[in-house]
């Protein structure tokens, strides 16, 4: 018989980005408190590296997600709730493509060079200083705001059907709770 | 209390409801722990960067342009300047040190919550105890890291007692429903 839930590669990155996730709004709201210099710097890196690194990790777990296929979900589950999930899971990777992706931008307009753990030079400062544009970097700046508030309402409405198919002991939590 | 086990799924059989409810709950408390711990552990680090008190007004600008992006005026850039000078002033450097140490293991520990919180939802029989022993690890931190801030001072007090508490309450309040329901479903001896 096969296994009902998601494969252990996929759980693993699931709660990894999770995790990162919620990190990346608390450590966000504390760094925007702190004034410009050093003491703004390190978690201002931090911010921007994790949300690249995050790139990569979301769009592995897209890849691995049906590396096994999970089973079928129960029949029980009514037409609409399944579109419901469906949509709310579709919209939280574009948003956390649309975060990433529009931070990225926001900082390559910003003048400032780009490097990825402090190892990987992405964009170096000559090419930074001739791209500067103010205007696309507040542009790209916004959406990477309001896009951030909408993933956090969507995280929220995902966890509460978590919470809903827990308290429902329907299976279908297992499928991602599990070890 | 009714029995261990449930109902048949297959290849492996369903816990109890309570370990469900309290494996979810212990799951997603541990996400928010794991993260707002790595953020704390940070702000140890970063208030303790050997900047003197003379360098810290180069250190702490308020840029206009930079500040006009951010949509904050230079009175509120002033205000932050202000705060972060109040933490920096105020804090013990053995404070800083011992919060930053409380960071890490508060990282580790909360990482493994939120495993044995699965192992609860997914049902091991292993899980009760396993989510006990990291209970009571993360108990313990909130304790001593509650004591330090307590000894520390009334702008520590606070900044960080009140989460303290929170997180106290909350591990003793889900180590012992655990508890409760694992010793008073009779798991000890069979499990």
């Amino acid at each position: 018989m096969s296994k009902p839930g998601y494969g252990n590669l996929t759980v693993l990155l699931h709660w990894v980005i999770a995790i990162a996730i919620l990190f990346l709004f608390g450590i966000a709201w504390w760094m925007l408190a702190i004034p410009y210099g050093d003491y703004r710097y390190l978690p201002y890196q931090i911010h921007k590296n994790l949300g690249m690194t995050l790139i990569v990790v979301v769009g592995l777990m897209v890849f691995f997600r049906y590396r096994p296929r999970p089973g079928r979900l129960p029949e029980s589950m009514p037409r609409w709730m399944h579109n419901l999930a469906v949509a709310d899971h579709v919209l939280m990777y574009a948003l956390i493509f649309t975060v990433c992706l529009s931070g990225l931008l926001s900082s390559a307009f910003s003048g400032w060079g780009t490097t990825l753990w402090w190892s990987i030079t992405l964009i170096p400062d000559p090419i930074a200083h001739r791209w500067e544009n103010e205007t696309l970097n507040i542009v790209f700046g916004q959406i990477h705001v309001y896009a951030s508030w909408v993933l956090l309402a969507l995280l929220v409405s995902h966890i509460s059907g978590a919470v809903y198919h827990a308290f429902r002991r329907d299976g279908v939590l297992r499928r991602m709770f599990r070890v | 209390m009714s029995k261990m086990h449930t109902v048949d799924e297959g290849h492996r059989s369903i816990g109890p409801v309570w370990a469900e409810w309290i494996g979810v709950l212990a799951v997603l408390l541990g996400a928010y722990l794991t993260a707002s711990s790595s953020i704390h552990t940070i702000k140890q680090y970063v208030y303790a960067l050997p900047i003197t008190a003379a360098q810290r007004a180069s250190e702490l600008k308020c840029p206009k342009d930079e500040l006009i992006e951010e949509g904050i005026t230079v009175t509120v850039c002033k205000q932050m300047q202000a705060s972060i000078e109040t933490i920096l002033v105020t804090t013990p450097k053995w404070f800083l040190t011992l919060q930053f140490w409380l960071g890490v293991e508060g990282i580790v520990l909360a990482a493994a919550s939120i495993w044995a919180g699965m192992a609860l939802v997914d049902w091991r029989p292993w899980a009760p105890r396993a989510f006990l022993t990291v209970a009571g690890g993360l108990i313990l931190l909130e304790l001593i890291g509650l004591v330090a801030s307590a000894e520390s001072g009334p702008m520590i007090r606070k900044e960080y007692l009140w989460d303290y508490l929170l997180w106290l309450a909350l591990y003793i309040a889900l180590a012992t429903a655990v508890f409760a329901a694992w010793t008073g479903s009779g798991g000890t001896s069979s499990d």
